[in-house]
């Protein structure tokens, strides 16, 4: 035909965006099945003249699948559906999706026509959502979002606690696997999920209270860290006396060893251990268990483990033995608990995780001028978290890319390290390309200390006598019972998985903390907050998200503020660069009442029905 | 607390007698959602159009739809023409336009009256649909038939009008647009009933229209000036067109459309029987089509689409028909959330839904 644009199955988005912005008219799509493949052709029409009409036509082969261009023209939606119905035709992301429903003759129509009459009121249904699913909290992400959207911000702080207990540390320490599985990623960018719990903490209260009766049964935990204090808070909601042993002389475990306190208040982590303490929690601190036998005699009938993984791993390289070389984990720790760390104006740190970025920028904190971080890699595979990155290299933290130490070299107290240049390979198990050194690039460079930053390991006392498992010297559990070769003993957070995230232990404590509740006896039921909300159809929002802007006006508690919704995210209010180095003040300075607002309303909902 | 409900509103006679299905959900009185299905009366015609030959398609295409069922034949003889490189003859152009206008009447008078009578007013649809035996009678008295006129054919047209036929229609379409003077135009201008129950009740907005792609008279009623006789097809180019544009985007406003639109059709009538050239209706065709071609006319609900593709036989290898109704029905998703449950059936008719030509 005449005026006709062929393109590939991938090449269609792209043209049809091209006559979008013509402002062409969508006519309508033809589907025609030619025996292997099918053919769809989409008809257009011209805004300048109608005649003749522009055809794009896809030919695809019968097992693949098509992109629903109803993002673009929504007026597609129907026929999208028609063609899938009729023709089998495989078609993703149509933005009004009848389910294979729409012609309804093909399955029998009686099934849902029979139903009686709904007179009772019925919640409206909900979807389960990318976001969500990845969490592993598994808290309601789009509920809270959307309430803070609305101006509902105690209404959204109740939501994140009924599925977690510390939105002040994880709306600032979380790693965010929800923000990587936002669905608004493909369009424009994700909703800044991790802030918003941030700002719900920061900008509401919530009261804790115990509704269950006391049980009588007591709980040791050993480990104060993010699991440790969550298994304690379920734990002592559902009634029973919990004791958490922490042989550091504070709380908090790794939040407080391994996070720098510009990335996580002490004020912020203190709250939230003083939180659970009022729940009945006893903490002691300084108190190292030895053997869990004499716990069972002391009268606790259950015990989880929950030491984390606080033993850095060597480099691995000749004369790393020397004072000048330490391990970040400890170089963290001291510098969290106040000791005095001297490390010279060049500092090189080694590994490309967020420890080692946490310890670069400790390290300009601590007056050092000159610190380098040392990847075996590139930046693209580094798995630190990007927005870290981007903020250390503000700081002022240079990165030398495809880089590895290969010997530390010591003389009159003086420390070299000779590194060697690497090259990317094929890819390994992580699925990453394998650094391969290309010999005979070795490099040195005089430094006045190393931080080794390439990982963590549990290290589990032998005297618990559990068993451990071959690789990463971790405590082997049941996957969701979370219980180990012992009876009455359980185990959760990195002590089991190795090094992890705050959220993944937040998530594995919440299971453990049902599995010791039935253990004593208990329904296994974690107490859970009723809120009252009311869920909207998303059938009035659907069409907002084509605006490029809009206003809103939103009533809060004191007043209303009207905002603008715009399709991109809210940059976060940081500290000046000047101010930051000068001390551990907190860095992130949060959300304005305005951009989060915003940033809730443009939310697209997925959860909703539609 | 407000009580949501969920009312399944057809797919057995709602408002009209056609299936559709709307799942309505209610929050007391006021719906938040709506759910349209369709699929009860799917008749595999596009199916049924491979089957047989590209000459017996012309009989299939007229049973369709039972009210707009000439322009169907005429887009799907367009469409044949085309593939076939056939001139169709001046005359026949013409009278292609008569019938086609006289099909539009027919079909908004029906419809008027469906309203009416949706309404209460039972006065007024007996009024419109007398009117409406007017034009049935010229139906029947040019093409011999009183609804399908199955005149159109590939190559031109099955019947002529002569001159004395053509005055005495005439003198019928002058009498119709006295009796839409005198008893129809007030009573849709004035009525205090029709305005309260159709005024600012179904909104679509210009940009809504656009985006959902509405045609017809639902997206004129919204100020969108589409209509797809503006390209001049048949013989509209001669007898020349304006497109009937309301702007308000209600219910009423698609109420006045159509309500324009049987009086530009009289006129568009007697323009083409005036304007007439003498000589042939119809030419030989031989051959078999080949190749692609899509062809579109403007329907009373809006513009209809057909899409053919001949492999050089007797039969079409595919034929895809889009009707306005399909075109239309994604504007439920906005006019019905936010009405009243009891003005969902006049909010539902405003669009003058065809499901079984939808469905095919």
């Amino acid at each position: 035909m005449e005026n006709e644009i062929l393109v590939e199955n991938a090449g269609l988005i792209p043209a049809v965006e091209k006559l979008l912005d013509e402002k062409a008219r969508l006519s309508t799509a033809s589907c025609i099945d030619l025996g292997d493949k099918f053919e769809i052709i989409y008809h257009f029409e011209p805004q300048e003249s109608p005649e003749p009409l522009t055809h794009i036509r896809v030919t695809i082969a019968k097992e693949d699948t098509l992109p629903s261009i109803s993002n673009i023209y929504l007026c597609a939606a129907l026929i999208e559906n028609e063609i899938q119905e009729l023709f089998n035709v495989q078609i993703s992301g149509i933005a009004l999706d009848f389910q294979k429903r729409f012609l309804r003759s093909k399955e029998s129509p009686e099934a849902e026509l029979l139903k009686p009459a709904l007179y009772a009121p019925e919640p409206p249904a909900r979807l389960p959502v990318r976001c969500g699913e990845a969490c592993p909290a598994g808290i309601d992400i789009p509920r809270y979002v959307r309430l803070i959207g609305e101006g509902k911000f105690a209404e959204s702080l109740a939501t994140i606690k009924q599925s977690m207990p510390f939105p002040g540390i994880l709306g600032r320490v979380c790693f965010a696997p929800c923000e990587d599985n936002c669905r608004q990623a493909k369009q424009d960018e994700p909703i800044a999920i991790r802030t918003l719990k941030r700002f719900a903490y920061d900008h509401a209260t919530y009261e804790e209270k115990i509704t269950a009766k006391q049980t009588g049964k007591r709980v040791a935990i050993i480990g104060s860290g993010p699991a440790g204090l969550t298994a304690a808070y379920y734990l002592a909601k559902m009634g029973h006396g919990v004791t958490i042993f922490e042989a550091l002389p504070e709380a908090g475990g790794m939040l407080r060893a391994g996070i720098p306190s510009y990335r996580l208040p002490r004020k912020i982590l203190d709250d939230e251990i003083e939180m659970v303490k009022n729940l009945g929690v006893e903490i002691k601190t300084n108190t190292k268990v030895e053997s869990l036998d004499t716990l069972f005699k002391d009268g606790y009938q259950t015990i989880l483990v929950a030491t984390g993984a606080h033993q850095g791993i060597n480099l691995g390289v000749e004369g790393e033995d020397h004072p000048k070389v330490m391990e970040c984990i400890d170089f963290l720790r001291d510098v969290a608990f106040g000791k005095t760390v001297k490390l010279g104006d060049r500092v090189m740190v080694v590994g490309g995780g967020n420890a080692a970025i946490d310890s670069a920028r400790t390290a300009l904190r601590l007056g050092s001028k000159d610190v380098t971080i040392l990847y075996r890699r590139t930046r693209a595979e580094m798995p630190a978290n990007a927005e870290e990155v981007e903020e250390a290299i503000k700081e002022g933290v240079k990165i030398e890319f495809l880089a590895a130490p290969r010997k530390v070299f010591s003389k009159n107290g003086a420390i070299a390290l000779e590194n060697i240049r690497m090259k990317l390979g094929a890819p390994d198990a992580s699925r990453r390309p394998r650094p391969e050194p290309i010999e005979g690039s070795e490099f040195k460079v005089d430094v006045d200390s190393v931080i080794a930053a390439i990982g963590q390991a549990p290290k589990v006392p032998e005297q618990f006598n559990i068993e451990i498992g071959r690789f990463g010297n971790v405590i082997v559990a049941e996957g969701d019972t979370f219980t180990t070769s012992k009876e009455g003993i359980f185990a959760a957070g990195d002590a089991v998985t190795g090094p992890a995230s705050v959220v993944e232990a937040v998530g594995a404590a919440k299971k453990a903390a049902i599995s010791i509740d039935k253990h004593l006896g208990g329904k296994g039921i974690l107490p859970v907050e009723e809120i009252k909300v009311k869920d909207p159809t998303s059938r009035h929002t659907f069409l907002e998200r084509w605006q490029e802007k809009r206003e809103v006006e939103i009533s809060i508690v004191d007043g209303s503020v009207s905002v603008s919704v715009e399709k991109k995210r809210p940059e976060m209010p940081s500290l000046p660069l000047k101010e930051r180095l000068g001390g551990f003040d907190e860095v992130e300075l949060g959300l304005t009442q305005e951009m989060a607002i915003a940033e809730g309303q443009r939310c697209w909902r997925c959860d909703l029905e539609e | 607390m407000a009580v949501r409900t969920v009312i399944p509103f057809g797919p057995q006679h709602p408002v009209l007698p056609e299936p559709i299905h709307l799942k309505l959900e209610l929050e007391d009185e006021t719906v938040v959602g709506v759910t349209p299905i369709i699929g009860y009366i799917h008749r595999g015609i596009e199916k049924a159009a491979e089957i047989n030959t590209f000459r017996q398609n012309v009989h299939i295409t007229d049973r369709i739809c039972g009210i707009c069922s000439f322009i169907h034949t005429q887009t799907y003889c367009q469409g044949v023409e085309a593939l076939m490189n056939v001139e169709v003859p001046p005359r026949a152009r013409f009278l292609r336009v008569f019938w086609s206008e006289l099909s539009r009447t027919h079909s908004h008078l029906l419809w008027l009256g469906l309203l009416a009578d949706a309404l209460g007013f039972e006065s007024l649809f007996m009024q419109i649909w007398r009117a409406r035996e007017m034009v049935l009678d010229i139906s029947e008295m040019t093409a011999g038939h009183r609804i399908i006129q199955a005149t159109c054919i590939v190559g031109g047209v099955r019947r002529d009008i002569d001159k004395e036929m053509a005055k005495e229609v005439d003198k019928r379409l002058l009498a119709l647009k006295e009796m839409l003077d005198s008893t129809i135009a007030p009573a849709l201008l004035h009525d205090a009933t029709i305005k309260r129950r159709a005024v600012g009740k179904g909104m679509l907005s210009k940009e809504q229209a656009e985006l959902l792609g509405a045609v017809g008279p639902t997206a004129r009623g919204s100020g969108v000036a589409i209509d797809v006789r503006q390209t001049g097809y048949a013989a509209f180019k001669e007898v020349g067109f304006e497109p009937v544009v309301e702007t308000a985007g209600d219910s009423y406003a698609r109420t006045i459309v159509r309500a324009r639109e049987v009086y530009q059709c009289v006129e568009l009538m007697r323009k083409s029987l005036a304007m007439m050239p003498e000589g042939e209706i119809l030419v030989r065709v031989d051959g078999y089509p080949e190749g692609e071609a899509v062809s579109r006319c403007e329907q009373p609900r809006g513009e209809v689409f057909y899409y053919l593709k001949g492999n050089g036989t007797n039969h079409l290898e595919r034929l895809k028909i889009r009707t306005p109704t399909f075109a239309n029905i994604p504007t439920y998703l906005v006019m019905l959330p936010g009405c009243e449950m009891a003005d969902v059936p006049i909010i539902t008719l405003s669009i003058d839904p065809c499901i079984a030509c939808t469905e095919r």
